[in-house]
């Protein structure tokens, strides 16, 4: 699905319009601080409200 | 997703961290996105400006860079390309700020017609969830690829 360029580093995806671009360079954040906190609080809320009844079957906590 | 005009952004091999640069008045603006694993198949769905000087990661101050829509469009494509690898996986959006969860809900809303062909979308209202209604007032969004009709949004 992705395309290698000479330095094989970026990769073009195809198929969605040439909007994104593969770096296997760039950094993973979901370490960050803001994205650990952010990650917290929607474990928090699952907790306290759960999931959609629609969707309980399909998918657990 | 759904034509709108929207900022080209880069990805890294997880598939689960994006980046994108808002140009405008402002100047340019660095933005990060990140899909964080909050239960089997649940992602949490983060999004903020990054400062690069100090490796601080922002989400409650508006830009006013005058390309909100552009932003929008590029978050939704980011959330249609993740849901398209992983149409399994359901994402959970809570906006830092109820006008920037406002904001997410009028989104949803202007593109309903669109986004209700591919995705189960539910609205958190008084710590229950419901199908998502354009009008109503949210908290937080949860919403799954709809497995009959897993296709992109066009």
């Amino acid at each position: 699905m992705a395309t290698k360029n000479r330095n094989n580093t970026l990769s073009t995806v195809k198929g969605i319009k040439g909007k994104v671009t593969v770096n296997k360079n760039m950094p993973q954040y979901d370490q960050h601080p803001f994205f650990v906190k952010k990650a917290e609080d929607a474990k928090d809320l699952l907790s306290k409200v759960g999931l959609p009844k629609q969707l309980s079957g399909k998918i657990s906590l | 997703m759904l034509n709108l005009s929207s900022y080209p952004y880069t990805t890294n091999e997880t598939f689960l961290d994006y980046e994108f640069e808002s140009s405008g008045p402002r100047g340019v603006i660095k933005k990060v996105a990140n899909f964080s694993k909050v239960g089997p198949a649940i992602f949490n769905f983060g999004f903020g400006d990054l400062d690069e000087k100090t490796g601080k990661i922002n989400d409650t101050i508006t830009s006013n860079n005058g390309d909100d829509e552009k932003i929008l469009a590029t978050l939704a494509s980011i959330i249609n390309e993740f849901t398209t690898m992983h149409p399994n996986f359901t994402i959970l959006i809570q906006g830092s700020t109820s006008s920037r969860t406002r904001r997410y809900q009028m989104g949803i809303g202007k593109y309903w017609d669109k986004i209700s062909i591919a995705f189960d979308v539910f609205g958190l209202v008084n710590d229950k969830w419901k199908p998502f209604v354009i009008g109503q007032n949210y908290t937080a969004f949860f919403g799954k690829r709809k497995t009959s009709n897993p296709d992109k949004v066009q």
